[in-house]
């Protein structure tokens, strides 16, 4: 169990940041709605509160832009936004990764047909 | 019930800003924001009302540790000790090269004594003709009269000593010896030689007294 829950951990770490940049993209999304969309997914689960600092750091490498913004309801909310940098990173990431899966696929036998 | 959940919620934050003292203090103010702001939200945003559900909702959050450790990780600072860290998070502590430099400063503390004695003592060397006022170069000469004496005497005691403690040895030599085995017998001649000249030393000294 703790040998999955390391393999996971591993997996996600270099991985989790690139999606976290694909996820805002297109138009900007504030925290509480990038962490939720996180938990849907079973495969990256993590504590929703260790996403925060994973986008404290994009914003302070300069991948990430962000703004406080007043909401309808509730509290006010703050927006990520992809800068100009984030989004040659993760054009960058989208290269790398496929030839990286590429790869390992060929070498673990999980090609597929 | 409100008063309840809102004390989860403080409590939950007071846990998650005592582990957090270690970052930055805008780093720390920044995730202790969107922490609040993301419970807040969920709060409003999914009707949250009952105490179990808010501690649903902080679970799915993880545990202040949890947190905390990915904080820490995120900013590549190694976890300070007085976390109630897991074996995961203490095997991180060692990763971050940084804490080691700090240490290394004392060795260079180290380099700088040895030089200022040898430049005391080359300055001192000139010094004695030209300087008067410089107390250490007399000094020098007695211990040199001083010296030769208390070497002779010195050499003297260690001669006696050294032939006591020769004595000895060779008395324990031979009881041990001969006790074992037979042929250490032979030995005995060897082991009286170095007492003779030994003696010469001791006789010496009552010609000159008389």
């Amino acid at each position: 169990m703790a040998d999955v829950a390391q393999l996971s951990t591993s997996l996600r770490r270099g991985t989790l940041e690139f999606c976290v940049l694909a996820m805002v993209e297109h138009e900007d999304r504030y925290g509480t709605e990038i962490v939720r969309r996180f938990g849907e997914e079973r495969n990256l689960a993590a504590s929703e509160g260790t996403i925060y600092p994973l986008l404290s750091r994009l914003r302070r490498v300069g991948w990430l832009d962000s703004k406080w913004s007043e909401s309808p309801s509730g509290p006010p909310r703050r927006y990520y936004a992809l800068t100009d940098s984030g989004r040659s990173a993760l054009e960058h990431f989208r290269s790398e990764w496929v030839s990286f899966r590429q790869t390992v696929d060929r070498l673990v036998g999980t090609g597929g047909a | 019930m409100s008063d309840k959940t809102n004390d989860a919620v403080a409590e939950y934050l007071h846990e998650l800003e005592l582990r957090l003292t270690g970052l930055p203090v805008l780093q720390r103010r920044e995730l202790l924001a969107e922490i609040a702001a993301h419970i807040s939200n969920e709060r409003v945003e999914r009707g949250v009302t009952s105490e179990g559900e808010l501690l649903e909702l902080l679970e799915r959050l993880g545990s202040p540790e949890v947190v905390a450790a990915a904080a820490y990780e995120e900013a590549g600072m190694a976890e300070p000790v007085l976390s109630y860290a897991g074996a995961t998070s203490a095997a991180r502590r060692p990763l971050p090269a940084v804490a080691p430099p700090p240490d290394s400063p004392p060795p260079a503390y180290a380099g700088p004594f040895p030089p200022d004695p040898g430049f005391a003592r080359a300055s001192y060397a000139p010094p004695p003709v030209a300087g008067p006022p410089f107390a250490p170069p007399p000094p020098t000469p007695r211990p040199d009269g001083n010296s030769g004496l208390r070497a002779v005497v010195a050499a003297g005691i260690v001669a006696v000593v050294m032939a006591l403690i020769g004595c000895v040895a060779g008395a324990l030599f031979l009881t041990q010896s001969a006790s074992v085995e037979g042929p250490a017998v032979s030995v005995v001649p060897g082991t009286e030689a170095p007492l003779e000249p030994e003696a010469p030393d001791v006789v010496p000294v009552p010609p000159t007294v008389e």
